[in-house]
């Protein structure tokens, strides 16, 4: 994920500092690991060498004072940019459950033993996913996210099943061999 | 939650609905062969497994709509399977609810009559029982579709009304067989929180089947079904 136009997009909504711009990421992105606050001053920076944000002034609010910054007018065009471009739609096919897979298979190991045992796992992945989204007060970001991991981990446990199928055709036809 | 949760840890589970061993033949295809489930007060089970392993027949056989050729089925220390389909029916009707993938609303009957139906069936009186449906067609989110037919209506809003005719008359287990099965996610989504959310408020227990993982993992425990047998543990251990 790209932090720089994470936080070029929060951002977008007006000036902030540093401190507010972790914060609202956090929130926003509750299933992302939550940004370093060293992570967040070396990317604005970065952004103000780049011409894509401008120091907006200084704000202390009773407290130490704080660096806000606004985005600038390549900031907003660089931006519109990359969340109009296309991700590449990753195969996913590298992943370990498939490599486990096909190596149990090639060394005469239980692949079958495995993918019952991956199956529950993610099945108990999915109850706490689910669990979480249907909370009373659940936010919608965290509903979301959570949607986004359970539709992933659907994708895995059906390509599992039609795997674990073809495991038996595969048997029977090493059988009749 | 569940009723089970309030037990003291080392109580062990008693099951409201317990089945051995069941074996069931349509014709000469045998859909259950050996058949064994366990369904606690309050539990929400999802029966999984691919098209033809016999999730619906369990179902069935389960729900006392058909007998099972061999097997048991016991329901709160009652034999189920040997009962006359007279006490059957009167099972379903007052101690069961039943949802299937199509709502099967009466299509002539607005969602408040459908839902309305089983107290009538019960001896509610009219206004009773359309008070009573109107409450339950509250709790489902369906309230303002009370007067429109089933054809009026959206296929979640239809299955909502259809899960509020199920849990009406206050039954112990609802059997769902495939209940978001032609719905799109969202609508599926909603259907199964209100079936869920209610039946954890009322400690109603729920067996639903369904082919769709993310529809299962509403559930507190999964058992799959493959080749009319459970592949993985069905039975309390």
């Amino acid at each position: 994920m790209s932090t720089r136009h994470i936080l070029l997009g929060l951002l977008a909504g007006g000036p902030s500092h540093g401190y507010d711009l972790k914060r609202r990421h956090d929130e926003r992105f509750p299933q992302a690991r939550p940004l370093a606050y060293g992570q967040v001053y070396t990317t604005l920076q970065r952004l103000v060498r780049d011409g894509l944000a401008e120091v907006d002034g200084t704000d202390s609010d009773g407290g130490p004072e704080r660096t806000t910054y606004r985005s600038t007018a390549d900031g907003s065009r660089e931006l519109a940019l990359w969340a109009g471009e296309i991700a590449p739609p990753a195969p996913f096919v590298t992943n370990e459950i498939f490599a486990k897979v096909v190596v149990s298979i090639l060394a005469g190991g239980d692949p079958e033993a495995y993918l019952r045992a991956q199956r529950a796992a993610h099945m108990e992945r999915m109850r706490e996913l689910t669990a979480v989204k249907t909370a009373k007060g659940t936010d919608l970001a965290t509903v979301l996210s959570a949607d986004y991991a359970l539709n992933h981990l659907d994708a895995d446990l059906r390509w599992m099943a039609t795997t674990a199928a073809r495991l038996t055709t595969l048997t029977a036809e090493v059988d009749t061999a | 939650m569940s009723n089970r949760e309030d037990l003291p840890e080392d109580t062990p589970p008693v099951p409201l609905l317990s089945a051995r061993d069941l074996v069931k033949a349509h014709g000469r295809t045998l859909a259950l062969s050996g058949a064994s489930v366990d369904l606690r007060a309050g539990e929400i089970l999802a029966v999984t497994g691919t098209s033809g392993s016999g999730k619906s027949t369990l179902l069935h056989c389960l729900a006392g709509i058909v007998r099972p050729d061999e097997g048991t089925v016991t329901y709160a220390g009652e034999r189920l399977d040997g009962l006359p389909e007279k006490r059957r029916s009167e099972l379903r009707r007052t101690e069961f609810g039943v949802v299937f993938q199509f709502g099967q609303l009466i299509p002539e009957l607005t969602a408040v009559d459908n839902v309305a139906l089983p107290l009538l069936l019960a001896g509610a009186s009219r206004a009773d029982a359309r008070a009573g449906a109107g409450e339950w067609l509250e709790r489902f989110g369906v309230r303002g579709q009370a007067e429109l037919r089933p054809g009026e209506m959206s296929g979640g809003q239809a299955q909502r009304v259809a899960l509020a005719r199920a849990l009406v008359t206050g039954p112990r287990i609802v059997f769902a067989d495939e209940p978001t099965g032609a719905l799109d996610s969202l609508a599926s989504e909603q259907v199964m929180t209100a079936l869920i959310g209610t039946a954890r408020e009322s400690g109603t227990a729920v067996l639903l089947i369904t082919h769709d993982a993310q529809v299962a993992a509403y559930a507190d425990r999964e058992i799959r079904l493959a080749d009319g047998t459970v592949a993985t543990a069905g039975v309390a251990a």
